[in-house]
């Protein structure tokens, strides 16, 4: 049985490293890394896996440490020390962030100005480009860094652009406290990748869900998180999903409800609106508020509505608003029905069918 | 033609608790209405199945009866074939919605039911009783969201039993096709007839609403054109 599961792991690693192969020749380097990474967390002593790496991997780091590994096991791998060689004299083109340097000249303003147009049209990946070739040629300028910061969507390079801004101006309120959020998304690996997920940023998700399962023993979290790596995996083939927007989601799901009491109220006014009474009003209203704060209470962690709405507060904090609102919004929904119920038995009880 | 069962398979949770938890209910109420004598189960109906004269005049249980009338039924037979029904398409439905939201669907499509019902049957004062109107709901969100799912479906061809798997396309759309007729011939005749063709179109047409009941990633998957 243990040699059959380690020719049939085997074979599965060759079919991912072959996959990996055709999307790296394709120009699909985000999905073949999370192929990679898939082979080196069943495999870690896959030596081509983490060469490849050593070539695609994102930061300049992960492919330095990618080659680390290479040389780890097996130090006379030549491919891997002329790569670490190149790396250690350059770095990369293709990198997004990097670290301050010495002040350079300062850079066109009018590109800040054509970057903020490009986002409002949404068009964010021109913008994206542009704002790095600004910040390539002005590192000191913090508009431009919390520009990045918000349109980039690795975690890593948001905490990048954040520690300029912070070097740049230590006393920046905004930026610690948003430092300080996504460190702590970042010990939520799960959480993370699901707020990766409702963005529509597959990669990174399967990238961030692959990270969580090297560090998860429990075995039926394990198996939730593959089979949520292997969903997101098919999604990647079926590129045409976007999630719904946050505010359209929680309107949708409040709706529901709010139908059902209101067809309620109305069966009971005997189908005639002008009957309503202010109580049926206020029991209606009750049911619309209660309906959006269970939705709300039941959104995932760093959902954008509920940062929005509450901010950001400390994790146990944040539990006791959740377990608040979610009993209040309960209670909104469940009262105004309880007592339209009991208001019908009693004209029930009230009714003499010997006079019909 | 007689839908037997769903071939295709839950995407989200295999396990459909509310259609299950629905069908137990229903069959302990009507077990309960069988123990009755027949004058007490008149009594039972009048009180808590759906008066269209009650309603409108703001008489008797109202809301209540909206809610209790979907669980009542007029014998075996009527409970066995709504229940069937019931779990062939709903299965599926409940695995697209989640199980708390399906019930409230599968609710409100029983509301709209009997609203339609009501107000066509304005002056009627004959109970009406039975889950049809809300499993006609739960046909149509099958038939939105799944209309090339295939049903294993019973049918008699020159006295030859078979049972070949049909789109449920076709099915639903049979079942909608024959209550329109009598339907109409219903309105026309203004009588009551002993099925309630109206709430069972209804509580078809209220299949729309599915759309406020879809989990999420449903919910984009349908929008995206890729099968929930």
């Amino acid at each position: 049985m243990g040699a059959n599961f380690d020719q049939d792991q085997q074979a599965r690693n060759l079919e991912l490293l072959r996959q990996a192969r055709a999307l790296i020749q394709d120009g699909h380097r985000a999905r073949a890394r999370a192929l990679l990474r898939q082979v080196t967390a069943t495999d870690p002593r896959n030596e081509v896996a983490w060469l490849w790496l050593g070539h695609i991997a994102e930061a300049w780091e992960d492919q330095v440490a990618a080659l680390d590994n290479v040389l780890a096991i097996n130090p006379n791998n030549v491919k891997a020390r002329e790569r670490l060689d190149q790396l250690q004299q350059t770095r990369p083109a293709s990198a997004p962030l990097k670290r301050l340097s010495p002040r350079k000249p300062p850079a066109d303003a009018a590109s800040l100005d054509r970057a903020r147009e490009l986002i409002k049209a949404g068009r964010r990946q021109e913008a994206q480009t542009l704002l790095l070739e600004f910040a390539q040629q002005d590192e000191h300028n913090a508009q431009a860094w919390w520009l990045l910061n918000d349109l980039v969507p690795d975690i890593r390079d948001k905490l990048v652009a954040l520690e300029n801004i912070l070097t740049l101006n230590p006393q920046d309120e905004k930026a610690q406290a948003r430092l300080a959020q996504l460190r702590r998304m970042q010990q939520e690996p799960l959480a993370l990748a699901a707020m990766y997920e409702e963005r529509g940023e597959i990669d990174l998700a399967i990238e961030t869900y692959l990270a969580a399962l090297r560090d998860m023993r429990v075995p039926e979290e394990r198996r939730r998180i593959n089979l949520r790596i292997e969903t997101l995996q098919l999604k990647q083939r079926q590129p045409k999903i976007k999630p719904t927007g946050p505010t359209l989601q929680v309107a949708r799901l409040a709706a529901g409800p709010l139908s059902f009491f209101g067809l309620l109220v109305l069966i009971q006014s005997g189908l005639n609106p002008l009957r309503f009474s202010w109580f049926d009003i206020l029991g209606v209203l009750s049911v619309a508020v209660g309906s959006l704060a269970l939705v709300v209470t039941s959104a995932r962690p760093f959902h954008p509505l509920w940062l929005a709405a509450f901010g950001d507060p400390p994790r146990d904090e944040e539990r006791a608003v959740r377990w608040g609102l979610g009993l209040a919004g309960f209670l909104m929904v469940l009262v105004p029905l309880a007592l339209l119920l009991m208001s019908a038995w009693e004209r029930l009880g009230a009714y003499s069918p010997s006079a019909h | 033609m007689f839908p037997l069962t769903d071939t295709e398979h839950n995407r989200y949770d295999d396990l459909p608790l509310m259609t299950l938890a629905l069908i137990v209910v229903n069959i302990i109420v009507t077990a309960y209405e069988l123990s009755l004598p027949g004058d007490e189960v008149m009594v039972l109906f009048n009180a808590f199945g759906s008066r269209p004269q009650l309603v409108l005049t703001m008489q008797g249980a109202g809301a209540l009866a909206s809610i209790t009338h979907m669980f009542l039924h007029g014998g075996l037979m009527h409970l066995i074939s709504n229940m069937w029904a019931l779990w062939v398409f709903g299965c599926r439905v409940e695995d697209a919605c989640g199980h708390w939201r399906f019930l409230i669907y599968y609710l409100v499509c029983g509301l709209i039911a009997d609203t339609v019902s009501t107000l066509i049957r304005a002056e009627s004062s004959i109970p009406g009783i039975g889950a049809s109107g809300a499993i006609f709901g739960v046909m149509g969100a099958y038939l939105i969201l799944y209309p090339g799912g295939r049903i294993r479906t019973f049918i008699m061809l020159w006295f030859v039993p078979m049972f070949p798997k049909i789109r449920a396309f076709w099915i639903i759309l049979y079942f909608l096709a024959i209550q329109i007729v009598p339907a109409m011939m219903a309105l026309r005749a203004q009588e009551d007839y002993g099925v309630n063709y109206w709430a069972h179109l209804g509580g078809f047409f209220s299949c729309l609403l599915i759309f406020l009941f879809l989990r999420p990633e449903a919910f984009a998957r349908y929008w995206a054109g890729e099968p929930i």
